[in-house]
C-alpha cells in the first residue's frame, strides 16, 4: 500500500491552526446552539406578549368604538335623523367624527325602521345591500324599545366585497363581517320604558379582513396565521408549517357572545434571524481570524522548518557522497547536535568507504581473472560441444552412407553378375560367329540367357535407382533445412526405409499409422532427423536383438490444428531418474558402448527450436518408452 | 356673512358643529343663570334670545341688539350665530322641547319648516298688502305669513380677480381656453364649493333642471343627470377641484390662487376688503346660450314656538320694530351689499353705486326659492346623489334617481311631521 507523503510544513501549519481554532469553533458552536434555544424561548415569550398586546389594543379599539356608537345613539340628533331628514346633516357629522377616529368599521350606517339607509359613512355605503342584514335588523326592531345593542358575526361575500372595494386588494379577502347594531330610541326621560320610541339603528360593518389587517399592524413581528370562529378556520389559504412557533389569543368583541380565536405564527428562521446574523458575523470574524492564523502559522512554521531544510540539504549532500562537507551551525540546539552526530558519522563512513573501495578493487581484480578463465573454459566447452555435434552429424551421415552402400551393393553386385554373364555369353557368341561355329541352339541359348541377364540387370538397376532416390531424398532433407510440402506418411516410410539396415539387425516390426493423404508444409529433414534419432535411440538402448520388438509411429491433427506425432516402442524402458535427464546433452546410459549422449538432446532441440513444438517422454522400466510430440504445422492437403 | 339655506355649512362641518353646540350650551347656561339671578332680584330684565345664521354679520347684529338694549334697559337681547344646518335642527328640537329662541334670522326658504319650528303667524300690520307672486311664494308657507323679510339679494355671484383675468369669460368654452393660460401661470381657474348642492344647483339651472315642480321634488330628471356629468367634467378637466370647499372660494380666492370664484353675496364685503379694486363681478358664463340662474332667498325673521303669542310678545315686537328702522337696516345692507326690505319704499341713494348695481343686476337674474316642504327637502338628497356620483358609485342617471328618492322621502317625512 502506497502511503501519501505529507509535508511537514503543511502538517505543522494545520496543527497550529487547528490547535488555535478548533476549541474556539467547538465552543462557539455550543454557545450558538444555546443562544438559539434561548432565542426560541424568548421569541415565543415575545410573540405571546406582542400578540396579547395586539389583542388588547384591538379589543380596546373595539370597546372604544362600541362606546362611541352607544354615545351617538344617545344623541337625539341620530334618533331624530332616523325619522326626519332634517337631522341627517347633524347625524352625518357625528358619523364622520366616529369614522375619522376609528378605522375598524368600513361603513357606519344610520338605518330607520323601514331599513332605509338615512345616512352612511362613507357615502358610498348609502347603496350597500342590506339584504344580508335584513333578518338581524328585523329581529332588532321587533324588540322595539327593549332592543339592546347586538353584535352579529355573519358571512356575506357580496357585502364584504363591496365594503372592501376601496381597500388594498387582498389575495383572498375574508367574507366574514362583524355587525354592530345599536338601537336608536327617542325618550323624554333618561329611562327607557314603553313611552320610548325606537326610530332605527346605527349599524357598523366591520369586515373581518379589516380586523385582520389591524391585528397584523399591531403585531408587526409575527404573522397572523388564521382566525377561528367556533373552531373553524376562516383563512382558507393558511399554510401551517411544522417549522413555526404558534400562539393563540381570544379576541372578544363587545356584545358578541363568543370570542374569536386568533392564531399568530412566526417561522423559526425569522425568529432566529438575530442569531443567524450573529452566526454570519461570527463566521466572518472567524474567517478573518483564520487567515491571520494561517499567516502567522506559515511564518512560525517557516522559521521552524528552515533548519530542517538545511539539515535535509546536509543529509542529501552526505547521500550524494559529499562526506567531507564542513559541519554546519544551526540556531536550535537539537538540530546542532544532530548535525554534529551526522558529521561524525560521515567522517567514519568516509573511512569505511575508503577501506571498502580498496577491498572491492582487490576482489574485482580477482573476479575479472576468474571470469577470463571461465570464458576460456566455456569457449572450450562450446568448441567441444560443437565438435561433438558435428561428430554426431557425421556419425549419422556415416550411418546413412553405410546403409546406402549396403543396400545398393546387392543390386549392383547382381547387376554386375548379369553384365558379366552377358559379357561371357557375348564373347562366346562372338567366338562362335568368328569361328563360324555358331549353332542355332547356341544362339537360342544366348538369346534366352541374355534376355534373363538383361532382365536381371534391369531389375537390379531399377532397384538401385529406387534406393538411391530414397537415400537422396533423406540425405538432401537432412543436409538442407528448406521448408517444403511433403506427404507425411510417405516420408515417414522413406525414413524407416533408410534405416532398414539398422533395423535389420534386430527383430523389429515398424508400424506407421496415420492419414496417407495429408500433405504438410514443414521441414521434412528435421522430421527425418528426429525419427532417425528416436529409432537409433530405441535400437541402441531399448531393444534386444534376440527378442521380437515393435515400434509404433502414429500421428494425427489435434482440434487446434497442431500435429501430434507419437513414437512408441516396447523396449526396456527407463527409470525415472533417466527419464528426467533424457534430453540433457551428453547424458547417456551407454557411454561404454560409444553413446555420445546427444541423440535425444538433438531431438529435443529440433522439436522445440526448429519445429517450435514440444515433446514429452513417458517410460517405465520394462514397459517401453513413448515420446509425444506436438508440432505446429501448415496442412496443405487435409486428412480425409 | 352667510345667507344661503344649505350651502355654507358643509365645508367645515365638524368644527362648526362643535362650536355651535358649545355656544348653545353657553346660551342656555346664560338663560338659566339669568333666571336664577332674576329670582334673586339681581337680573330682572326680559331677555330676548336671537339666533341667526349670518355669521359674518354677528358683530353688527350684536351691536344693534346692544343699542336696542341700551334704549330699552328692561329688555336684554342676546344674539347668537349658529351654522345654518345646526340652526335648523336646534330650532326644531328646541321648539319641540319648549326651549326655542324668541327670534330666528334665517333664509326665507327655511320657512318650509314652519310646522316643525312652530312658527308664529305674523300679525297683519307686518304683512305688505301686495307682493309679487315669486316673492309671495318665497315668503309665505301654505299661504300664510310666517317670515318678516329684512333683506333681499341672497344668492350666488360670479366673482373674478381683475389682476388675473383680462377678459372675463362669457361662456364655459372660453373658461376652458383660459384655463390653459392660468395653468401656465400657476393659477387655478375656478373656485367652487364643489360638494355643496347649493352651488351645484347653479349648474342644474344651466341644463334647465328644476329642483322643485309644483311643490314636489323633481331631481331625477335627465337634465339633472346632464348637469351632474358637466359638473364632473369640470373637476376632471381641472377647471375646478373636487376638494375645493368654502375655504377655497373665500381664502384661496382672496389670496389670488384662483382667477374666478363663485360665492354668495354675503362674502362680497370680505372679498372687497381683501382684493379691493381687483374684485370684479361678472355674469355667469353661458353654455350654448343657456344661462345659469342662481337660487335666491330673503333674509327673514321668524318667531319659533309661537313666540309672538308668548309672554315676551311685546318685547319681541319692540325689537322687531327697532331693527326694521331704516337707520338700523341701511348700514347693514350697505356694508353687505344687500337690499333692505321695508313696508314703504325708501330712497336708497347708495344703491346707485356701480358695485351695488352689478349685484342687483345679478339679483334680477336669480330665481327665488319658494318656502315649501319640497324646497327644503331637496338638499339632503342632492348632496348624497352628488357625492355618490363624484365617487363613481353611481352613474349620473342613477345618481339623479337616488337624489329624487331621498328628497321625496324627506319631503314625505317632513309633511308627515308638520
Amino acid at each position: 500500500m502506497k502511503i501519501a507523503k505529507l509535508s511537514l510544513k503543511n502538517l505543522l501549519i494545520l496543527q497550529f491552526v487547528l490547535s488555535a481554532t478548533l476549541p474556539t469553533l467547538l465552543l462557539s458552536g455550543l454557545l450558538i446552539s444555546e443562544f438559539q434555544n434561548i432565542q426560541t424561548e424568548e421569541q415565543i415569550k415575545k410573540q405571546s406578549a406582542q400578540t396579547e398586546k395586539a389583542k388588547l389594543q384591538l379589543e380596546f379599539e373595539l370597546e372604544k368604538f362600541a362606546l362611541q356608537l352607544q354615545q351617538l345613539a344617545v344623541d337625539s340628533n341620530a334618533a331624530l335623523a332616523a325619522s326626519s331628514g332634517i337631522f341627517a346633516h347633524n347625524a352625518r357629522n357625528s358619523l364622520l367624527q366616529i369614522a375619522q377616529n376609528h378605522q375598524l368599521a368600513k361603513a357606519v350606517l344610520l338605518v330607520d325602521k323601514t331599513q332605509w339607509i338615512v345616512e352612511a359613512v362613507p357615502v358610498e355605503a348609502m347603496v350597500v345591500p342590506l339584504t344580508p342584514l335584513q333578518p338581524h335588523l328585523e329581529a332588532l326592531f321587533a324588540e322595539d324599545y327593549a332592543a339592546t345593542n347586538q353584535t352579529i358575526f355573519m358571512s356575506s361575500v357580496e357585502l364584504s366585497k363591496q365594503l372592501l372595494a376601496n381597500s388594498a386588494p387582498a389575495a383572498q379577502p375574508l367574507a366574514e363581517i362583524i355587525v354592530m347594531q345599536i338601537p336608536l330610541k327617542l325618550a323624554d326621560t333618561a329611562v327607557t320604558d314603553p313611552r320610548s320610541r325606537l326610530t332605527g339603528a346605527i349599524v357598523a360593518l366591520l369586515p373581518l379582513q379589516n380586523i385582520k389587517t389591524m391585528l397584523e399592524n399591531y403585531s408587526p413581528d409575527t404573522t397572523l396565521q388564521n382566525i377561528y370562529w367556533q373552531g373553524r378556520g376562516l383563512i382558507t389559504d393558511a399554510k401551517p408549517s411544522s417549522d413555526m412557533m404558534v400562539t393563540q389569543v381570544e379576541l372578544h368583541v363587545p356584545n358578541l357572545p363568543l370570542a374569536l380565536t386568533v392564531e399568530f405564527a412566526t417561522t423559526r428562521a425569522a425568529a432566529l434571524g438575530a442569531i443567524t446574523a450573529l452566526t454570519y458575523r461570527y463566521a466572518l470574524i472567524t474567517g478573518l481570524f483564520l487567515i491571520l492564523l494561517l499567516l502567522a502559522g506559515w511564518l512560525f512554521v517557516r522559521a521552524e522548518v528552515k533548519p530542517i531544510t538545511a539539515l535535509n540539504r546536509m543529509v542529501e549532500g552526505y547521500a550524494d557522497g559529499d562526506l567531507q562537507q564542513p559541519k554546519q551551525q544551526f540556531p536550535f540546539t537539537e538540530f546542532d547536535q544532530i548535525a554534529g552526530v551526522l558529521h561524525t558519522m560521515a567522517l567514519k563512513l568516509k573511512e569505511h568507504q575508503d577501506l571498502l573501495e580498496r577491498r572491492v578493487a582487490q576482489r574485482t581484480s580477482q573476479l575479472q581473472q576468474a571470469v577470463v578463465e571461465l570464458n576460456q573454459i566455456n569457449a572450450e566447452l562450446l568448441k567441444t560441444q560443437q565438435q561433438l555435434v558435428e561428430s554426431e552429424k557425421l556419425s549419422q551421415i556415416g550411418i546413412l552412407v553405410a546403409g546406402v552402400s549396403r543396400e545398393i551393393s546387392d543390386p549392383i553386385s547382381q547387376s554386375l553378375a548379369a553384365v558379366n554373364t552377358i559379357q561371357q555369353q557375348h564373347l562366346e557368341i562372338a567366338q562362335a560367329v568368328k569361328h563360324s561355329t555358331l549353332k542355332r541352339s547356341a544362339f537360342d541359348h544366348y538369346l534366352r540367357e541374355s534376355k534373363l541377364s538383361i532382365e536381371q540387370l534391369s531389375r537390379n538397376l531399377q532397384r538401385a535407382e529406387e534406393l538411391i532416390q530414397s537415400f537422396k531424398a533423406v540425405a538432401v532433407d537432412q543436409s538442407s533445412e528448406q521448408r517444403r510440402n511433403f506427404n507425411l506418411y510417405d516420408y515417414l516410410q522413406q525414413v524407416i526405409l533408410s534405416l532398414r539396415y539398422e533395423l535389420s539387425r534386430y527383430n523389429v516390426k515398424v508400424d506407421i499409422k496415420g492419414d496417407k493423404v495429408m500433405v504438410l508444409q514443414s521441414y521434412p529433414g528435421t522430421f527425418s532427423r528426429v525419427l532417425t534419432n528416436l529409432v537409433l535411440n530405441t535400437l541402441q538402448h531399448g531393444f534386444d536383438s534376440s527378442v521380437a520388438q515393435h515400434i509404433s509411429i502414429s500421428y494425427s491433427l489435434l482440434p487446434d490444428g497442431q500435429l501430434q506425432l507419437v513414437y512408441r516402442d516396447d523396449g526396456a524402458g527407463m527409470a525415472k531418474p533417466v527419464l528426467k535427464r533424457i534430453f540433457e546433452p551428453f547424458f547417456t546410459t551407454a557411454q561404454q558402448d560409444g553413446g555420445s549422449g546427444l541423440g535425444m538432446s538433438i531431438v529435443y532441440n529440433l522439436i522445440t527450436q526448429q519445429l517450435k513444438g514440444s515433446i514429452d517422454a513417458e517410460s517405465e522400466p520394462g514397459k517401453g518408452a513413448s515420446f509425444t510430440m506436438t508440432l505446429p504445422v501448415r496442412v496443405v492437403i487435409k486428412p480425409r | 356673512m352667510q345667507f344661503a339655506s344649505y350651502g355654507y355649512i358643509a365645508h367645515n362641518q365638524l368644527v362648526v358643529k362643535a362650536g355651535g353646540n358649545l355656544k348653545e350650551i353657553l346660551l342656555r347656561f346664560i338663560v338659566l343663570l339669568c333666571g336664577v339671578l332674576a329670582s334673586a332680584g339681581v337680573c330682572n330684565a326680559t331677555q330676548l334670545n336671537v339666533w341667526h345664521m349670518v355669521k359674518e354679520m354677528d358683530a353688527d347684529l350684536a351691536h344693534t341688539a346692544a343699542a336696542f338694549s341700551r334704549a330699552n334697559p328692561d329688555i336684554n337681547v342676546v344674539v347668537h350665530a349658529l351654522p345654518n344646518e345646526e340652526l335648523k335642527a336646534s330650532a326644531i328640537r328646541a321648539a319641540d322641547q319648549q326651549m326655542a329662541p324668541d327670534i330666528i334670522i334665517i333664509s326665507s326658504d327655511n320657512v318650509g319648516y314652519a310646522g316643525l319650528m312652530r312658527l308664529s303667524e305674523l300679525p297683519p300690520e307686518w304683512v305688505g298688502d301686495t307682493l309679487p307672486d315669486a316673492v309671495q311664494q318665497a315668503l309665505q308657507f301654505n299661504q300664510k305669513n310666517y317670515s318678516l323679510p329684512l333683506f333681499s339679494g341672497n344668492h350666488l355671484l360670479m366673482l373674478y380677480n381683475k389682476a388675473l383675468v383680462n377678459t372675463p369669460a362669457t361662456d364655459w368654452q372660453q373658461l376652458v381656453v383660459q384655463q390653459q393660460e392660468f395653468n401656465q401661470q400657476g393659477i387655478q381657474t375656478l373656485a367652487l364649493n364643489y360638494q355643496e348642492p347649493y352651488w351645484f344647483a347653479l349648474f342644474a339651472s344651466l341644463f334647465g333642471a328644476d329642483l322643485v315642480t309644483n311643490n314636489q321634488v323633481s331631481l331625477g330628471s335627465a337634465e339633472m343627470a346632464k348637469a351632474l356629468q358637466f359638473y364632473q367634467q369640470l373637476a376632471e378637466q381641472n377647471i375646478t377641484q373636487k376638494q375645493c370647499g368654502y375655504a377655497c372660494v373665500a381664502d384661496d380666492f382672496y389670496q389670488r390662487k384662483y382667477a374666478y370664484a363663485i360665492n354668495g353675496t354675503w362674502a362680497l364685503a370680505e372679498a372687497k376688503r381683501h382684493l379691493g379694486d381687483d374684485l370684479g363681478i361678472m355674469p355667469f358664463p353661458t353654455l350654448q346660450q343657456h344661462k345659469m340662474q342662481p337660487l335666491a332667498s330673503y333674509i327673514v325673521m321668524v318667531f319659533p314656538n309661537q313666540a309672538l303669542s308668548s309672554a315676551k310678545a311685546a318685547q319681541i315686537k319692540q325689537f322687531v320694530h327697532f331693527i326694521r328702522q331704516a337707520e338700523n337696516l341701511q348700514p347693514l345692507a350697505k356694508k353687505y351689499y344687500l337690499t333692505p326690505y321695508y313696508h314703504t319704499p325708501t330712497p336708497e341713494p347708495w344703491l346707485t353705486e356701480p358695485f351695488h348695481l352689478q349685484v342687483q343686476a345679478q339679483n334680477r337674474l336669480s330665481t327665488l326659492m319658494p318656502a315649501s316642504t319640497a324646497m327644503v327637502s331637496v338638499w339632503n338628497g342632492m348632496q348624497k346623489g352628488m357625492l355618490l356620483h363624484q365617487k363613481n358609485t353611481l352613474d349620473a342617471t342613477a345618481a339623479a334617481s337616488f337624489m329624487q328618492k331621498v328628497a321625496l322621502r324627506d319631503q314625505q317625512l317632513l309633511e308627515a311631521g308638520q
